[in-house]
């Protein structure tokens, strides 16, 4: 619990209706998209950088943690407070600052959703193309601070591609501007690329600067079918090695497809190994060619069905099978562990091997979907937490998942970050040593260890996730 | 009525994605958890499983919620929030009962035989001593400050004579075809009898005879939505039974809100054990609302070729409980372009919720009236001079919203566009 002159000294901070202590509310704050919970001691709607800098100063003073929270859509349990403390609630600070045409940058508030700021770019032909699924709720600000990615990562990259600086109030209260307004700079380390991904573990961000592009002229979709996974992976290399870079290349395994079929009815072949979007955008000549290449060389993979899309309406309803898939999975089990391991390209169907073998062995039922174009796959651990065992063997197919993703040369999160869920399995990636130098990067910032403690290095109750 | 562990299990469904935070039309002018169904969902599972107490503060959260079902048509776990909430709402009142003025209101109002009727019939000859008229509006405004009502808001002056007043029994079309019974609501009884006056003339026209018993009453809607179970159940069990004796087919009401009442709600009030269950199954699969069944006479016919000279601009506005939850959109619009002399224009969001949500807009007015301001803009767009809707609440919420931003457009009911364009 948090004193009463604490609370007092943050009500004079940002005024008494913007600090909110009741039970009820701070319940509505416990959790994420992870559905864990942590219950805060006060949830905090600040305004300005000004507001925010005045209660980190106050934080180091007395010791009570802060957590920054956007709208709260993270799957890694980035945003719960694991020890208490004052969730600082950054959805009202949503104002788009600026949209500038002549130097293709944005400027905004870490509130502001990101759809929105698509849909304000795309107004006057500009294009932001980091899109996480959850771009209808989630923020920039936490965007940038999780390091989301989308399946237009293929082509376009991820957030950290479109950072291009940030106004930060660090752990211990001072204000600091990172980065540039321009496309080059090399002028000390490079903080933004630091803070990008860091998991509000290093600071506030209080403003952003993001690159934007010319929004792409025309857009293809189109579907494809395929007996085997393996027949599908040698589909995805093949487009790669023939220099086209699609927008975007999903993929659904079989149990996805049988799962969504169930669910929808949209006559795909339960049969299949395999499911492919593929997406390509740019100038309507090109995109008309490069859709016709990839479609032969689809059916060179012994494609089962291609279809493309003749309108925006035909894709939308390609990509049905895609959208659904998350909730038709959870009619398997009502449990869904998600990770979000990468892996090179050529490492796809390899992975999807090994995957299938964990699972077996432990008599788990696992699904994969993801973004085949950039070896993001998200492997989905489906139990019941009701069956006595079930949860322990996942935890032990978790761990073996992830020593074949680093034998492959993958990684261990491609977009969701550590958080708290995948914080006892750091260091197979990062060894001793580097995790040594990140906890020292983390004291130089926070000596108080106050801004969003338990995050990313294992310690303690956190680390077991529950 | 279902148990706590019930809800509870409904409740625990909500994997806390986030996804309803982007259709929320409360959420999206508060920018707060506890406002947005994920939220309500985590307290309702931490209040059950006995985290938390039915407290002041639970019934609030509760209370702002407009159930207007947005989050459960593009939940993709297919979790009806709305139905949760409101059960919520009635375990609530089970246990710590309703507060005064509802209960006033809903029990000794709605219920009571003559009260209400009494009472409002008093209060057309009065109002002018309460209520002083706007100039220039057909509106009223409060002369002096109400416990419940703001004095901003514009009350639609009282009716000298209710619809039923004037209209009970049968009333025989001159060659008829069909036969159907009328189910007025209050705002088309006492505040707009000209509603029930237009689908009845526009029923005899079309050969239908119209059956309006006496006896009915209020829906329930409203005390329903605030989980008040007991004055709904009282309430069916009267409506049922004025309907059932002359053996109808058909019975419409031309309130979305009714009609969704009448239609999907009065089964769940009745257990599997009540033996007038049967009775409210049969009741509730006659009912539908006027504009899906005045479609089939205008459905296919285009009236469109009477020449008018000079065409209205109109707009339809989609009532949540037609669109949502009856799941009607496509009647209204074809009836709306059918009609001579009508240039009908499509707003933006037409299916936006207008903020009006029962008794959230008397709880929560300032907030109701920032939802609206969101509806009203898409509105203006389109340029129309009418907007046309079919459901009481949003009628009464749009003439309001209109009168508080000072805009010069009507807000009508479609069985009196309906009827009016095509008296001819």
């Amino acid at each position: 619990m948090m004193d009463k002159g604490i609370i007092q000294g943050i009500k004079n901070i940002v005024g008494k209706e913007n600090v909110v202590e009741d039970k009820e509310t701070r319940i509505c704050y416990s959790y994420d998209a992870t559905n864990l919970k942590y219950l805060p001691d006060l949830v905090v709607y600040p305004f300005n950088r000004e507001q925010i800098s005045a209660i980190l100063k106050l934080a180091n003073e007395a010791r009570f943690p802060v957590i920054p929270r956007g709208a709260g859509t993270g799957f890694t349990g980035g945003t719960l407070p694991v020890g208490g403390g004052a969730v600082l609630v950054l959805t009202k600070m949503n104002k788009i600052l600026q949209i500038d045409p002549e130097n293709l940058l944005a400027v905004v508030e870490p509130g502001v959703v990101t759809f929105d700021l698509q849909k304000e770019v795309e107004k006057i032909g500009l294009f932001y193309p980091p899109d996480p699924a959850s771009l209808k709720t989630s923020t920039i600000g936490g965007n940038v601070a999780e390091c989301a990615g989308g399946p237009r990562a293929v082509k376009y990259g991820v957030t950290k591609d479109y950072v291009l600086g940030l106004e930060v109030v660090l752990p211990t209260g001072e204000i600091v501007s990172t980065g540039v307004q321009t496309v080059k700079s090399v002028v000390g380390y490079d903080l933004t690329k630091l803070l990008v991904g860091s998991e509000g573990t290093l600071g506030v961000i209080t403003k952003i600067i993001l690159r934007l592009l010319p929004l792409p002229k025309s857009k293809r979709t189109m579907l494809a079918i395929f007996p085997t996974i393996e027949a599908a992976a040698n589909t995805v290399s093949q487009v790669i090695r023939s220099k086209i870079i699609p927008t975007t290349l999903e993929f659904m395994d079989n149990p996805c497809i049988r799962c969504v079929e169930d669910y929808l009815h949209l006559g795909l072949p339960v049969e299949a190994g395999a499911l492919l979007i593929i997406e390509v955008d740019g100038p309507p000549e090109v995109v008309a060619q490069d859709i016709q290449e990839i479609q032969k060389i689809c059916q060179a993979n012994q494609a089962i069905e291609t279809k493309v899309a003749r309108d925006n309406q035909e894709a939308e309803e390609l990509w049905k099978a895609r959208r659904a898939v998350s909730t038709a999975v959870v009619k398997l089990n009502p449990t869904k562990i998600n990770e979000d391991i990468t892996v090179p390209r050529s490492k796809v169907a390899e992975i999807l091997r090994r995957v299938e073998a964990i699972g077996k062995k432990h008599n788990l039922i696992i699904v994969n979907f993801g973004h085949a174009g950039d070896g993001n796959i998200h492997v989905n651990i489906m139990i019941d937490k009701r069956r006595p065992g079930e949860e322990e063997r996942a935890h032990a197919a978790v761990k073996e998942v992830f020593e074949a993703t680093l034998e492959l040369g993958g990684t261990l999160s491609g977009e969701h970050g550590i958080g708290i869920t995948k914080a006892p399995y750091v260091y197979m990636e990062l060894g001793d040593m580097g995790l040594e130098v990140m906890k020292r990067i983390k004291k130089a910032f926070d000596p108080n260890n106050i801004l969003n403690p338990g995050k990313i290095f294992p310690e303690g109750k956190a680390a077991a996730g529950h | 009525m279902k148990t706590l562990p019930e809800v509870l299990e409904e409740a625990r469904q909500c994997v806390k994605c986030g996804t309803c935070m982007a259709q929320c039309p409360v959420y999206i002018e508060t920018l707060e958890e506890p406002l947005v169904a994920r939220g309500k969902l985590g307290l309702i599972e931490a209040v059950s499983e006995g985290d938390g107490e039915l407290s002041k503060r639970f019934g609030k959260i509760l209370s702002q919620c407009l159930l207007c079902g947005t989050c459960a048509e593009n939940c993709p776990n297919g979790i009806r929030a709305d139905e949760i909430i409101r059960e919520a709402r009635s375990l609530l009142v089970k246990e710590k009962g309703l507060s005064l003025p509802k209960k006033a209101i809903f029990k000794y109002l709605l219920d009571s035989e003559h009260l209400l009727n009494l009472l409002l019939k008093g209060a057309a000859s009065l109002q002018h001593l309460f209520l002083k008229k706007i100039p220039e509006e057909s509106g009223l405004r409060l002369r002096f400050p109400a416990p419940v009502l703001d004095q901003r808001r514009l009350i639609p002056p009282l009716a000298h004579d209710s619809f039923l007043d004037l209209h009970t029994g049968w009333v025989r079309a001159e060659k008829e075809t069909m036969r159907v019974g009328l189910f007025v609501g209050c705002v088309s009884n006492y505040l707009f009898p000209r509603i029930g006056r237009s689908t009845l003339d526009l029923f005899l026209r079309h050969g239908v005879s119209v059956y309006i018993p006496e006896s009915q009453r209020c829906c329930g809607l409203p005390a329903f939505g605030s989980g008040d179970e007991e004055t709904p159940l009282s309430l069916a069990r009267k409506n049922i039974e004025a309907f059932e004796e002359e053996g109808l087919e058909n019975i419409v009401a031309p309130c979305a809100s009714c009609a969704s009442m009448l239609k999907l709600d009065y089964p769940l009030l009745f257990d599997e054990s009540d033996p007038f269950r049967a009775r409210a199954l049969a009741f509730s699969a006659k009912v539908t609302d006027a504009s899906k069944f005045l479609a089939q006479f205008f459905g296919q016919e285009t009236t469109k070729d009477r020449k008018s000279p000079k065409a209205i601009r109109v707009t339809y506005h989609d009532p949540c409980h037609l669109r949502r939850k009856l799941g009607i959109f496509k009647e209204p619009r074809d009836l709306l372009k059918t009609l001579p002399g009508v240039e009908y224009v499509e707003m933006r969001e037409a299916n936006r919720c207008c903020g009006q949500g029962g008794s959230f807009n008397i709880a929560n007015y300032d907030l109701s009236l920032k939802i609206l301001g969101r509806k009203i803009q898409p509105i203006e767009e389109t340029g129309a001079d009418i907007v046309a809707t079919a459901c009481s609440g949003c009628l009464l919420q749009l003439m309001d919203g209109f009168h508080q931003q000072g805009l010069k457009k009507e807000v009508r009911h479609l069985v009196e566009m309906v009827d009016q364009a095509t008296i001819l």
